[in-house]
């Protein structure tokens, strides 16, 4: 069944948003500027305000400072149901007196829509979802999974111009977490609608998001395309934060002989691996003789790149396995660089038992380096 | 095997233990129960006579008769019948009265915050442990402006007054562990306040308002000071008419009389327990296990 597919879809904007409870500081300038049908996902650690900040799109906080427009209208001060957008929680928050089917009508009939629309609006959610069996239970009769459907049905079922998503998958066990997940990013396929979503969970960020705003401490710290973030970090909290296991952080000192840089990474026996860096850098050459930070995907570090093109690419590396951890497709090892314990993604062919020397291949283009003391990358 | 035996033999010496200090309370407290009720269906001969425990010779009523209607306390003798209408026509509204308030009062409290909120619940908590004895004139002078003296409506007031503490404590504690997600799922579908507490919280508030019904039922009906205090002569509640049957200077002391007026005056909160008790701890457990 087609949803009103004419509907024009909505940019979300957001500017200089700040809000605080009491004298606690919670958003401190949030800009965001999302396009009509854009996938956004809001990702931080707990505490970092992107709740707060997705309650105060929905208009269940109020804000101190600044605005929030949808398409035309600015909604800032707009109540919540009349601002058009639908939101899923995280604990489903469907009403427990009432049947799955009392549940969807609840929004409609207060909206005042007819008998007829309300049904058919009912029929439509309910089959996209496909939950028509369930129509007649209690949401205590329902499963998590099943409990998560009604609730979208329920958010569908208003035709909003913006979805908006609270952690929703974390009270699912894992394996039901990736079917909705895989569910949800086919609804906004389906439905073109903008979305923010919130999680914890760095990898439905990366899965789901057309665009990924990281935040901590009540800042935005980058907001970007999934694999912009994930290539090009802005800091070193950005960088931490997503991929799994998570960027090394080695440091080095930067060295320029004969106009190319280079870095030391020595190894437990304090034996030298000097890694000339053939990346573009803007501003290496201010921090030449300076120790930086440098940041290393765990990929990045390998035995053997399946990718052909880049073996004139890559440079040697030795040092000796301090232990691994097999998880099948991959075996993390860990070795020490610079008296840090780094960990490395290698094929298991070529993996050495603990304590053996093993010969590792750096692709040194991919390497990127931060400030020590504004957390910053350098370029 | 052995150890089997000595665990065997000392789980039965405990359980004798426990059944043996069980037997002594349940007797402890239900021997005055048993006293009175024996007594009641005596003739007043046999309670002269007789000794306190022995069960009655022959078993009358006519005790019970005289209690209710006959019985001559103050002015009139017209048993205890009339007050026990006083103290339903008491315990009933002010019951329902601060039930709702404190529903409402509970609502707002944990799902409409506002600032100084905690302040108010607080000062309302303190309503809680203020001692009886220190509002008894203020109040009365309270009723007095509001020309509510010595009438039913009057200690009705007095009742919700004092019972809204209670209830909005327990009402407020019940609603904190309702999720708030809940709320703001029925806030984006558009429900204003008075829908949301009808058509969300209020359906799932049973056991909490069983907790509240039984609870005041039994504050109310008991209660004697403000009784004595707020009522005029043919508004007293059943608990100081009880007080002026027993207490008035007759010939004789009809204690087979006074045994069954003070049945009849426990009778409605001991069946309302006995009816609703099942859902006073569910409803007490639902506030304490989230």
């Amino acid at each position: 069944m087609p949803l009103n597919k004419e509907d024009k879809m909505k940019s979300l904007i957001i500017k200089d948003l700040y809000k605080s409870y009491d004298d606690v500081e919670v958003l401190k300038g949030i800009n965001i500027d999302l396009k009509p049908g854009e996938f956004l996902v809001l990702v931080g650690p707990s505490g970092c305000g992107k709740s707060t900040l997705l309650s105060t799109i929905a208009g269940l906080e109020d804000v101190n400072e600044g605005s929030i427009s949808l398409g035309e209208d600015d909604i800032t001060h707009a109540a919540p149901k009349d601002r058009g957008l639908a939101m899923v929680f995280q604990s489903y928050a469907l009403y427990p007196n009432m049947t799955v089917r009392q549940n969807i009508e609840f929004g409609l009939k207060i909206s005042k829509y007819s008998k007829e629309e309300i049904a058919s609006r009912i029929a439509n959610a309910a089959s996209i979802l496909h939950i028509e069996p369930l129509l007649d239970r209690k949401p205590g009769q329902l499963s998590g999974g099943q409990r998560q459907r009604v609730a979208i049905a329920r958010s569908i079922s208003r035709e909003p111009d913006m979805y908006l998503f609270d952690e929703p998958l974390s009270n699912l066990d894992a394996e039901l977490r990736v079917k909705m997940r895989a569910e949800i990013k086919k609804l906004h396929k389906r439905v073109k609608k903008t979305i923010v979503y919130v999680t914890h969970d760095q990898v439905e960020a990366m899965t789901l998001a057309d665009k990924i705003a990281i935040m901590n401490k009540g800042k935005i710290q980058q907001f970007d395309s999934p694999s912009n973030v994930y290539d090009n970090p802005c800091n070193l909290f950005t960088a931490g934060f997503i991929g799994s296991p998570s960027m090394n952080f080695i440091n080095v000192i930067i060295k320029k002989d004969d106009g190319k840089f280079s870095i030391n990474l020595k190894n437990e026996k304090n034996e030298d691996n000097i890694i000339y860096l053939d990346g573009e850098y803007e501003d290496l050459d201010k921090y030449i003789g300076k120790e930086v930070i440098a940041g290393l995907r765990p990929e990045h570090i390998q035995n053997g790149f399946r990718d052909k093109s880049i073996t004139d690419e890559l440079q040697d590396l030795s040092a000796k396995v301090n232990f691994s951890e097999l998880t099948g497709a991959d075996v993390f090892i860990f070795v020490t660089l610079n008296g840090k314990e780094i960990v490395t993604r290698v094929s298991p062919s070529g993996a050495k038992a603990d304590d053996e020397i093993i010969d590792l291949k750096v692709w040194a283009k991919k390497i990127i380096f931060f400030d020590k003391d504004s957390e910053n990358r350098i370029k | 095997m052995i150890k089997t035996q000595k665990t065997n033999i000392s789980a039965i010496l405990s359980r004798i233990l426990i059944y043996t200090i069980l037997t002594i309370s349940a007797l402890y407290f239900l021997l005055p129960i048993f006293v009175m009720i024996i007594t009641s269906v005596k003739d007043i001969d046999e309670i002269k006579n007789g000794n306190l425990l022995s069960l009655p010779q022959n078993i009358t009523f006519q005790p019970w008769v005289e209690a209710w209607s006959q019985a001559r306390i103050g002015a009139s003798s017209d048993g205890i019948k009339p007050y026990f209408i006083n103290s339903i026509l008491i315990t009933v509204p002010a019951v329902l009265i601060s039930c709702i308030i404190g529903a409402l009062n509970g609502y707002v409290f944990s799902k409409w915050r506002f600032k100084g909120s905690e302040v108010f619940f607080s000062l309302l908590l303190f309503g809680c442990f203020i001692p009886f004895q220190v509002v008894l004139l203020p109040m009365s002078q309270t009723m007095g402006y509001l020309g509510l003296s010595g009438s039913v409506a009057g200690l009705i007031f007095v009742h919700v007054v004092y019972g809204t503490a209670f209830t909005t404590l327990f009402f407020r504690n019940f609603y904190v562990s309702i999720p708030t997600e809940l709320i703001n799922a029925a806030k984006i579908d558009g429900a204003g306040f008075f829908r949301i507490f009808f058509k969300i919280l209020l359906p799932v508030s049973l056991p909490i308002f069983m907790v509240c019904i039984i609870w005041q039922m039994t504050q109310i009906w008991n209660e004697f000071l403000f009784g004595i205090t707020f009522s005029d002569s043919d508004t007293q509640p059943v608990t100081v008419a009880l007080n002026n049957l027993v207490n008035s200077t007759s010939t004789v002391k009809k204690y087979n009389v006074d045994m069954a007026a003070a049945l009849i005056a426990v009778a409605p909160t001991l069946i309302a327990y006995i009816i609703s008790g099942k859902y006073f701890v569910k409803g007490l457990m639902a506030g304490a296990v989230k």
